[in-house]
């Protein structure tokens, strides 16, 4: 059966510095977006979900998937260093895949969204490279890229990540709070997006993103 | 009257001590009001601007206009606006009732959720945890009522207009019941809503006309809903095959069938909630003839006289109160 789906992918950093709090935090909200999101069967229809985690190695953790077809959840581990450029290559490597096997399946799919968090600079400097590639507007399923940074990120490295919007940890809240703030953004977007009541004259599927989020400073893309 | 009906009289925002917050959509939030004279009630804030109080307050007014028996099912089925709410002489939102527990779920894991629509059309998993969806006699049931619904709305000229498969809920634990969710949608027909409404993907008419939702658009979302519950299959429209579930009572099949197949053929021709309530009961329907319509008779036309009136002569008569003209 011919389906529409938006898919979501997690670009989660875990390197050594996210050891301790911040990891537990996401591992902690994992369940929560797993819940919320796999038991509303119009959203999870929809809306498809994919962690993808990185050091300066990166790999897939759950591959694109209806939630409410998904029994457990790969935890993140901290360690290592921190390569932006492994992330967005296999990040684009990833997307091509799933566009194709979906388009091939016979679905509707649209832009992928990326939630990328980061809480370092990168320790590679030609990150950009792949980065460029991922983004490149000749390339038809270039994703919409949401950057959260905390911690040692730099926001201006985030906000070149980003391709639409840009949130920094402003301090105001704790890197557990700021990290369980992030989930709940990245939930409520996937929720919006899938159970949009808005329906255009083709019955388009569109990203819903967050304007503002608790604890975080929104910066404005840095457009290329 | 229901006892929290308000018989029009405005709330003011400042008598409300509000609780938690219940859920937050596009157009406010919902709180629980948890103490003063409107505790055990719920709140609907509007955080988007324009919400229209006459509107609004012809929603409120409408239980007025129903018989007893009407206003009970209203109130029973549905969160109906029960009051505005006001600060400063400027709407703010509205009272309703809560959500009867009934229709609310444990999913796995520990989550609550509204038993929605949505659960009768997608193949049941494992995550959605206690909300079960009923056997094919219990839709059928479930859809009977859905339409019951419909009924008294249509009767009353009202429009749901953005029916979807998060705004109408269903129990089948204990009896079988629905409910109805955002009545703040709801219009005369021809008004337009408090706030404009959005049709959800999927449960829009194509051939809706451009002045917007109305009864016919209904008539064509209530024939989604009958087909796509009792199909399980959540985007079947009418004009395609219905695969109707295994073990519905062959009378319902054959008339759910024409029925659906009928919606298909264009504005103005969708069978009205009767017509489904009818299809619904399996009822043996017996086809008659409309009678021909009378060919014109061709009457002999009547003689007509000469008027005579080129000789008649004409008495002049004065008019009440004329006088003579004084000379």
């Amino acid at each position: 059966m011919t389906q529409q789906i938006l898919p979501f992918y997690l670009v989660c950093d875990e390197s050594a510095s996210m050891d301790g709090v911040p990891v537990q935090a996401i591992n902690d909200a994992l369940p929560d977006l797993h819940r919320t999101i796999g038991a509303n069967p119009v959203v999870s229809d929809k809306a498809h979900f994919a962690i993808i985690a990185f050091n300066h190695e990166s790999k897939v953790l759950l591959p694109l998937s209806d939630l409410s077809d998904v029994d457990s959840l790969p935890a993140l581990q901290a360690s290592g260093g921190t390569s932006y450029g492994e992330a967005f290559r296999l990040l684009r490597e990833t997307i091509t895949q799933d566009v194709d096997r979906l388009k091939q399946a016979g679905h509707k799919v649209y832009r992928p969204a990326v939630f990328f968090l980061s809480d370092g600079y990168p320790g590679d400097s030609d990150w950009d490279v792949a980065y460029k590639q991922v983004t490149d507007l000749s390339w038809g399923p270039h994703p919409n890229i949401l950057a959260f940074g905390f911690g040692q990120a730099d926001p201006q490295v985030i906000q070149q990540v980003a391709t639409v919007q840009a949130f920094m940890a402003d301090g105001t809240l704790n890197p557990a709070q700021a990290l369980q703030e992030f989930a709940r953004s990245l939930t409520n977007s996937i929720v919006n997006s899938g159970n949009q009541a808005a329906s255009s004259p083709d019955g388009a599927v569109t990203l819903s993103m967050p304007d503002q989020v608790p604890g975080y400073t929104a910066l404005p893309a840095d457009q290329l | 009257m229901g006892h929290h009906w308000f018989g029009g009289t405005d709330v003011e925002r400042d008598a409300l001590t509000l609780g938690e917050e219940l859920g937050r959509g596009g157009q406010g939030t919902v709180h629980r009001v948890a103490g003063g004279p409107h505790a055990g009630l719920v709140y609907k804030h509007y955080t988007l601007s324009g919400a229209d109080p006459r509107v609004l307050e012809r929603l409120v007014m409408l239980p007025h206009d129903l018989t007893d028996t009407e206003r009970a099912r209203l109130f029973a089925l549905s969160c109906w606006p029960l009051a505005r709410v006001v600060s400063k002489g400027f709407l703010t939102g509205f009272l309703m009732r809560e959500i009867p527990e009934e229709f609310v779920g444990r999913t796995r894991g520990g989550g609550s959720r509204l038993q929605e629509l949505q659960y009768l059309i997608f193949q049941s998993k494992p995550m959605w945890g206690d909300i079960v969806p009923p056997d094919v006699h219990g839709r059928l049931e479930l859809v009977r009522q859905y339409v019951s619904l419909f009924q008294l709305l249509h009767s009353r000229g009202l429009v749901v207009g953005d029916v979807s498969m998060s705004n109408l809920l269903w129990t089948a634990g204990g009896g079988y019941g629905v409910f109805m969710l955002d009545c703040d949608g709801v219009r005369r027909s021809g008004d337009s809503p408090v706030l404009p409404q959005a049709d959800t993907d999927s449960w829009d008419d194509p051939e809706q006309p451009p002045t917007g939702a109305d009864l016919e658009t209904d008539r064509y979302k209530l024939s989604l809903l009958v087909g796509r519950v009792l199909s399980r299959h959540k985007n079947v429209r009418p004009g395609e095959p219905l695969d109707l579930l295994p073990g519905l009572p062959s009378a319902v099949v054959d008339a759910v069938t024409r029925r659906f197949e009928a919606a298909g053929k264009g504005y103005g021709t969708r069978p009205d909630a009767h017509q489904w309530g009818v299809a619904l009961g399996g009822r043996t329907e017996i086809p008659v003839r409309r009678p021909k319509a009378a060919a014109p008779v061709d009457l002999p036309l009547a003689r007509l006289q000469s008027s005579g009136g080129a000789d008649r002569q004409w008495i002049p008569v004065r008019k009440p109160g004329e006088e003579d003209s004084p000379v």
